[in-house]
């Protein structure tokens, strides 16, 4: 490696030659942007990172969808679980629910109820979640990994990504409640009176 | 005043087979009336109660509570409706274990939400004292006898103050010295309170009592 005042010797060319200049930017994702801007100054070829190392942005881009769908899939298989919980819970009460129609409860508020449930699950379950996850985070990040020049695994701590997760968590149980919480809105506490002859 | 009046009932069960259960039945209940429903059983009596209970909506005819048509109400209002104007006692309690004695019986009232909380806390103490249970608001209702869940059962039917207690085999459960003091409770409402009983049985003693 030489510097470029002896690289210029070299080629013998004056001091205000060069032949390339690499431009670093705060936050990589908005090279092609900022590319495009730079283009409309100058009359030499700009080209983002992304154009030279195409292989480099589809691993990329890859790697996200996997991380993503992992996710998914991870927050879908917990949503199941709560639905069934609340599903077995909504059979356990059928009695419950009944008694409570007999009484004067209508459809809405069994709806409430459960919601109510399923809705605390999901707090207490994404907070949880939240407090654990940053602990392992935190192991994980101090697993040595020495690439380049990484020692440890890299890892990016983001407020918003446990926020999104946090949210996403929330709309999933609620679904996941909602589901059974209607179906036991809908028990009919006469059509089928047989339970009022049964022994709690 | 009639309290219920019944108009011209036919219920049909079609499972497991085609079968008329009530055949054309029509009658009034007057207001502050005590009325057993006797027959033997499979005869259609709790079929009957279910109807009037409005909780079983599936029939032809008609039937008014308290000058209100009830038949052809949506079911939320028949819970509304039910929750203001009606009482329930079972064979069984059906009290929420989980719940104290205190918390089963201010329920329907807390739906209601006529009244704020204290003032239904402290009818629903006065109605536990006088159904003879001081001193045991505050337990789980588990935690009772069974001629205890009983009456708890008689006080949560009586919270919002209705019009028409109605009863499926309410002593059905009981011993006979409970089956007095549920049928005394019962005769003292009808007689003090103007309030309306209508029950099934087919307990002798009860109905020797009537």
């Amino acid at each position: 490696m030489v510097s470029i005042q002896t690289a210029r010797q070299l080629f013998s060319k004056n001091k205000s030659y060069a032949t390339e200049i690499l431009v670093n930017i705060r936050d990589y994702s908005h090279a092609q942007k900022v590319a495009s801007d730079l283009s409309h100054l100058t009359s030499f070829k700009v080209e983002p990172w992304q154009d030279g190392n195409s292989q480099l942005d589809s691993a990329n881009v890859l790697r996200d969808i996997i991380a993503v769908a992992v996710s998914l899939t991870i927050l879908i298989v917990a949503g199941f679980g709560i639905y069934n919980i609340m599903n077995m819970t909504v059979n356990e009460k059928i009695k419950e629910i009944a008694i409570l129609k007999a009484m004067g409860f209508n459809g809405k508020d069994v709806i409430e109820i459960f919601l109510t449930q399923s809705v605390v699950i999901g707090l207490i379950g994404g907070l949880t979640g939240l407090v654990l996850g940053r602990i392992i985070v935190s192991i994980v990040d101090n697993i040595p990994f020495k690439i380049v020049t990484l020692t440890t695994l890299p890892v990016e701590y983001r407020a918003s990504d446990y926020i999104i997760a946090f949210c996403f968590g929330i709309i999933i149980t609620f679904l996941a409640g909602y589901l059974p919480a209607r179906k036991a809105s809908k028990i009919d506490p006469g059509g089928n009176f047989a339970w009022l002859k049964r022994e709690v | 005043m009639t309290a219920l009046s019944v108009k011209q009932i036919n219920k049909y069960f079609s499972e497991p087979v085609n079968f008329h259960v009530l055949k054309d039945i029509s009658f009034d209940v007057a207001r502050g009336e005590f009325v057993a429903i006797i027959g033997k059983s499979g005869s259609g009596k709790s079929t009957l109660l279910y109807l009037l209970s409005t909780m079983d909506t599936e029939y032809q005819g008609d039937i008014s509570i308290n000058g209100t048509r009830v038949t052809g109400l949506k079911q939320n209002q028949l819970a509304k409706f039910r929750n203001e104007h009606i009482g329930f006692v079972f064979q069984f309690h059906f009290l929420l274990p989980e719940f104290s004695v205190l918390d089963n019986v201010m329920l329907p009232a807390l739906k209601l939400k006529k009244k704020g909380k204290e003032e239904i806390e402290h009818e629903a103490m006065e109605l536990l004292s006088i159904l003879g249970l001081n001193g045991q608001e505050h337990k789980k209702a588990s935690r009772i006898s069974g001629g205890q869940q009983q009456r708890v059962a008689i006080a949560r039917a009586l919270i919002n103050g209705p019009a028409i207690i109605m009863g499926d085999e309410p002593t059905g459960n009981l011993d006979s010295k409970n089956t007095k003091i549920v049928f005394d409770i019962f005769r003292r409402l009808a007689k003090e309170r103007g309030q309306t009983i209508i029950a099934v049985t087919h307990d002798d003693e009860f109905r020797d009592q009537l």
